[in-house]
This record gives structure tokens, C-alpha cells and sequence, in this order.
């Protein structure tokens, strides 16, 4: 491959393209695929299919920072394919639906039933014995647990937070690719937000520091 | 002195709004939708009412914000540090084989 060898011709030739797009983000694809699908192979059969559809444009490679952002801008179009396959219905399942893994964080034996029971309440995330975990949040370990949190969701769910917080889509948007209406998306983000918020408390602010007794 | 009387009119005020208002099971969609569409003027109002009773619930509002940006990504550039995070061999070669295929058959 050493072009010093032979006199470099002014063009790369075209068959070595894909496999050099690869060399250079394929890593990069992958850890961007597998954030937002949480699956392992299904991140890499879209990182194939995104390398496959970037051969089939006939582009050749030039080594510019700009492939990075086209091929990732493939690569986003195949994850809401794929998001809008795994979305069948319009109709919210059963199991989406189902709240009521979330009625003891309100239920109180006293007068004010219905509001938060002292036990589940958001505690004071910037009082976490100086761990301060907002500076790492880059961690891996910061995602992995967000992962671990998303997976406790319906995947529907789950995918419907990942578009809107992580990547910033519109209501509208959303919508679209899950063929939901906008009633049942807010349905969904309200329960998402739900579980994530004690899931992180939990898992995030407060567990790497000891058991969550004492601290309400 | 002062203070103390204020204090104690300020619960009084509290308890009196939370008696009337729905309670934090039903207001907590209402937060989530807030970041989602502009809230009619009773529903602000009720809101907002509530949050001022309802320190639980102004973190509640407060940490879905906040949450929200911790997973934005803050740059475009992933670092695969994590082995979880980069292509495992097989996917590698399987992928590059298709690649090679691909190419082959274009060629």
C-alpha cells in the first residue's frame, strides 16, 4: 500500500476506498451506532450497510474530515429506518402503557396521598459528598449506565428518548419515524423521563458512593 | 420575630394551594410535556403554583433538564477507549469481506 514506492497517481484508486473509509471510522460508526441501538449486532450490521451504501455512491475517497459527517449522516438515516421497522403499530402496546411500576414512588400513607413518598423523591444531585459526577460525564461508565437504564425501558420507548434528548429531534420528527401520534409520544417521553431520572439517581449520583439509606 | 410570622404565612399559603391543587402524580406528565409543547396558560399556572409548594417536584423538573443535557453529546468525536465500543474481530473481517465482495462485483 505504500504509495513513496511507485509514482502516486493523482487519484486513489476506487477499490480501495471502502476499505479505507472503514479503517479509519469504522470504530467510530460503531460507538456511535451502538449508543443509540444499545445492541451489539444490530450496530454492526448498520455499519456494514452504511460502508456498502457509501461504496455504492461511486464517491471516492479523499481523506477530508467531510466523509466523516457524510458518513455518519448515512449512518443516522439507516437507525431511524431501522427504529421506524421496529415501530409496527400506531397504537401504544400494553405493556408501553403500563404505569403502574411507577405508583409507589406517589403513594403515601398519610394525608398527601398521591404526592411524592419521601423515599423515592428526586434527592439533591449536587450534594453528593463531593463526587460530583457531572464532571465525568464523557465516562464510559456514564454510558454504560445509561444504557443499562435505557434497556429497562419498552424499546419503543427507549429509542423515542434517544432521538429526542440524545440527538435533538423534533416531536414532529419522531412522530414520523415511529408513526405514533403526538399524544402517545408524550405519553412515552413522560414515562421514559420517569424511569431514567430514579435510574440514574440510583445507578449514577448516588450508588457509587454506598446504598441510597439515609440520604432522603 | 418578623421573620418567624412570615415563615409561618408563607407555609400557611403552601398548605393551602397544595390542598387545592391536583397532587404531584398528576402534574408530573405536565412537566415532561412542558418540554415538549407550550403549555396552555391554567396548566403554567397550576404549574408553576404547585412547583412553589413542591420542593420534590422543582427537582423533578430541574434533574429532566439536566438529564437531558448529560446525554446530548458534547462532541462529535467519540474516543473507542472501551473494547465495548470498538468493533469486535469478527465484526471486522466480516465486514471487510463484504466490502471486498461489494467491490469485486462493482469492478
Amino acid at each position: 500500500m505504500s504509495r513513496d514506492e511507485t509514482i502516486a497517481p493523482l487519484t486513489a484508486p476506487p477499490s480501495t476506498d471502502p476499505l479505507e473509509w472503514f479503517e479509519r471510522y469504522g470504530d467510530y460508526l460503531f460507538a456511535y451506532a451502538w449508543r443509540r441501538l444499545r445492541e451489539q449486532s444490530a450496530a454492526e450490521d448498520l455499519v456494514q450497510e452504511t460502508f456498502l451504501a457509501a461504496l455504492s455512491t461511486g464517491k471516492s475517497f479523499a481523506g477530508k474530515s467531510s466523509e466523516k459527517t457524510w458518513l455518519t449522516g448515512i449512518l443516522k438515516h439507516k437507525i431511524y429506518d431501522y427504529f421506524a421497522k421496529n415501530s409496527r403499530h400506531s397504537e401504544l402496546t400494553p405493556e408501553e402503557t403500563d404505569l403502574s411500576g411507577y405508583n409507589h414512588l406517589f403513594e403515601r400513607d398519610d394525608e398527601w396521598d398521591g404526592h411524592w413518598n419521601a423515599k423515592y423523591a428526586p434527592a439533591d444531585w449536587d450534594d453528593n459528598n463531593g463526587a460530583s459526577p457531572l464532571r465525568n460525564v464523557e465516562d464510559a461508565e456514564f454510558q454504560k449506565i445509561f444504557s443499562n437504564c435505557l434497556t429497562g425501558l419498552p424499546e419503543r420507548i427507549a429509542n423515542a428518548f434517544v432521538m429526542r434528548e440524545v440527538d435533538g429531534l423534533t416531536s414532529a420528527e419522531i412522530c414520523a419515524v415511529l408513526t405514533i401520534s403526538v399524544n402517545n409520544y408524550w405519553t412515552m417521553m413522560h414515562r421514559a423521563r420517569l424511569h431514567l431520572r430514579q435510574c440514574l439517581e440510583v445507578n449514577w449520583f448516588v450508588a457509587p458512593k454506598g446504598s441510597r439509606e439515609g440520604n432522603v | 420575630m418578623e421573620k418567624t410570622f412570615r415563615q409561618r404565612l408563607k407555609w400557611q399559603v403552601i398548605l393551602f394551594l397544595a390542598r387545592r391543587l391536583p397532587p404531584c402524580n398528576v402534574l408530573v406528565p405536565l412537566m415532561s410535556e412542558a418540554r415538549e409543547r407550550p403549555l396552555t396558560r391554567r396548566e403554567k399556572v397550576t404549574l408553576k403554583l404547585h412547583l412553589f409548594t413542591c420542593e420534590a417536584c422543582r427537582r423533578y423538573v430541574a434533574q429532566i433538564e439536566k438529564m437531558g443535557e448529560m446525554v446530548k453529546p458534547k462532541t462529535e468525536e467519540i474516543n473507542p477507549t472501551e473494547p465495548a465500543d470498538k468493533l469486535s474481530e469478527d465484526a471486522r473481517d466480516r465486514i471487510k469481506a463484504a466490502l471486498e465482495a461489494a467491490v469485486q462485483k462493482g469492478s
